[in-house]
């Protein structure tokens, strides 16, 4: 678990996005076109300055609540997951790598050990369940045709 | 009384179902702790595109209604409000539960959300016509400034810091222009061909308000915090709610402070929740008994955060601007079904408008019902593990994304936009504002463009938009709602 200043990172973020709309919306663009992004664009800018303004006067305060958690360690593998099920949805087909995706999060967020035969047994009849649920729903129900990848 | 002429099409076969369908999945997704009313609303969207207007409408109200009634499961069964609007009703609705009477707790709370919930509808119902009227007035500059008020209250009001409510609803404008001009039809920012019609509006809501739980659940899951489960014990269903019924001043009380908190935009249900519940302390006979199972407390908290449900809706069905997160959800629901805020609502879609408001009213009795029945069975919903959850709402909104138009660049955004917005609500920076901002991005450009064409021919921009009475009271409120929120947060600085 890390801790971070959250008004200092609010700061940043806010900075490098408002560079970079002001950037994107002013450089080698059509003052016509762009007119609308370029005045959001100063706001932004201004108003990314008055936040880093306030951590400034801020900084020497101690206090909690400008602080924040993030459990890495929790989060990573299922930051890890979504990345790759969202990349593989096509080349895989949505259905079966909808259901990997979830197998491997139950698996590991889940608290019995990954060789309990009974569990796992629990988790796949779900996992089925889950996906024949979303074929009936989207594919019949809904005509939605999603890519069918390794399957087809 | 035009409404009564448009019950016949709420009570269709089809639409029963939606009802029924709706008020039984937003009470689960509302009860589950960690699930957000907003997020569960968001997730449904993609399911009613395929629906014609007056159905999609009918289930995302059902779930608008129920996910808040729902939250107070979680809240009285495991003191984990399952929205904020439930904070309140866990004060006193846990300690009911921990003497053994968590069943009699939920009959409190579901009869009080139902009256709330009606009185708050009627209130819909005879004040939304007569201020649509007034939008008929409003021109380009008019409704440009009604686009930034909507961003500049939910952006201020609604956020714990000005600066970055303000930040928020700014960057959703900017996403908003992503795509091509309005005017020219020129292509702007399209640096990869995934964003080459823009950001969707649906595909926004999922990714800003499903991903980031799923992130935080897995983060719940892995830190392993179990909070225990109260039993149900025995209740007398017909005792509890005649019980309830008599404590008129609680449920009056709660119900006003709901129907006045929730027409101003951005207050929501947690600050109408926590206002009712003190006000009813502060006149009780005995306040010493709030906070250790009084019954008072959950009716007056849950008969005040259903209130919401329809006062919250007046300023979005006349003036496009939310009177919550979820109605910012919901002007999404609205928008993709071609159905845009103003007097047109109940003229040229009074048919679909009246079955929705119509709708709000029979899902109220569908929550007292299902609710009553789902409190003596509710112990299991708090049994489904986060990881599930997580994998489940990651799943579906993936399939819902793609879903709206075939189109796994929409997966991607979708996808990037979460992730960002997981990260950004950690440093402070909320998604209510943000998805504002997309939504009433276009609105606000396409008037700006309008109104400045037509200054440029006239006495000039900056005249045009500041001229006239309406264009002047909406630049005030836009200013007072700034005010306001930094005049409070120091007050609260103060106190702390």
């Amino acid at each position: 678990m890390r801790t971070y200043n959250k008004d200092l990172w609010a700061s940043i973020i806010a900075i490098g996005v408002a560079m970079l709309f002001a950037i994107a919306s002013f450089w080698g663009t059509d003052a016509e076109i762009y007119l609308f992004p370029r005045i959001i664009s100063i706001l932004l800018v201004f108003l990314a300055l008055m936040q880093c303004a306030t951590n400034f006067t801020k900084m020497t305060i101690k206090d909690e609540n400008r602080q924040v958690e993030i459990a890495w360690k929790g989060l990573l593998p299922g930051l890890f997951i979504s990345i790759a099920y969202v990349l593989a949805l096509e080349i895989v087909g949505f259905y079966f790598s909808a259901f990997l995706a979830f197998m491997l999060f139950v698996s590991i967020y889940g608290k019995r050990a990954a060789t309990d035969v009974k569990a796992f047994i629990l988790k796949f009849i779900i996992g089925v369940v889950l996906i024949s649920v979303l074929y009936g729903l989207f594919w019949h129900l809904l005509n939605v045709r999603t890519p069918t990848g390794w399957v087809s | 009384m035009e409404f009564l002429n448009h019950f016949d099409n709420v009570f269709t076969l089809y639409h029963v179902a939606l009802l029924i369908g709706g008020t039984l999945t937003g009470l689960i997704l509302g009860a589950l702790p960690g699930l957000s009313p907003t997020m569960a609303v968001a997730l449904m969207i993609p399911f009613t595109f395929h629906m014609q207007p007056d159905s999609g409408l009918i289930l995302l109200g059902a779930m608008y209604t129920a996910t808040i009634a729902g939250g107070a499961i979680s809240a009285i069964l495991v003191n984990v409000p399952g929205a904020p609007a439930n904070i309140a009703t866990a004060l006193d609705g846990h300690q009911l539960a921990k003497n053994g009477r968590a069943a009699e707790a939920l009959h409190y709370c579901f009869t009080s959300s139902f009256v709330g919930g009606i009185l708050g509808i009627f209130i819909l119902i005879f004040f939304t016509p007569p201020l649509a009227e007034l939008a008929l007035k409003f021109g380009p500059t008019e409704l440009f400034w009604i686009a930034i008020l909507g961003i500049t209250i939910i952006g201020t009001i609604g956020s714990n810091s000005v600066i970055k409510g303000l930040l928020a609803g700014l960057f959703g404008l900017a996403l908003s222009t992503i795509g091509d001009n309005p005017m020219l039809g020129e292509e702007r920012f399209v640096f990869t061909s995934h964003v080459e019609s823009g950001i969707h509006i649906v595909i926004a809501l999922i990714g800003l308000f499903a991903i980031p739980q799923v992130f935080s659940l897995m983060e719940e899951t892995a830190k392993d915090n179990n909070a225990s489960i109260h039993a149900l014990g025995e209740s007398n269903l017909v005792k509890s709610i005649s019980y309830n019924l008599t404590r008129i001043k609680a449920l009056t009380l709660g119900s006003i402070i709901g129907i006045v908190v929730g027409v101003i935009p951005g207050a929501g249900g947690q600050i109408a929740g926590l206002v009712a519940y003190d006000q009813t302390k502060k006149t009780s006979r005995d306040p010493s008994k709030f906070g250790k199972g009084e019954p008072d407390g959950i009716i007056a908290a849950e008969s005040a955060n259903n209130g919401i449900v329809g006062p919250s809706l007046i300023p979005l069905l006349t003036l496009s601007i939310p009177g919550s997160p979820t109605a910012a959800v919901l002007l999404g629901g609205l928008l993709i079904h071609g159905l845009f805020p103003g007097p047109s609502l109940f003229t040229d879609h009074a048919e679909v408008t009246w079955t929705f408001i119509n709708s709000l009213l029979v899902a109220q009795v569908m929550m007292l019902v299902i609710g009553l029945f789902l409190s003596q069975h509710s112990g299991w919903i708090m049994k489904v593990p986060g990881h599930y959850m997580a994998a489940i709402i990651l799943i579906l909104a993936v399939f819902g994304t793609y879903s709206i138009q075939s189109s796994y660049s929409d997966v991607l955004i979708m996808m990037a936009l979460g992730i960002m917005m997981y990260f950004a609500s950690k440093f402070g920076f909320g998604p209510a504002p943000l998805v504002l901002g997309i939504i009433l991005g276009p609105i606000a450009e396409d008037n700006f463009l309008q109104a400045k064409l037509i200054g440029e021919s006239g006495d000039g921009v900056f005249q045009y938009f500041t001229s006239g009475a309406i264009n002047m009271t909406l630049i005030a409120l836009c200013v007072l709602s700034i005010a306001y929120s930094v005049y409070s947060g120091k007050r609260v600085r103060k106190v702390e």
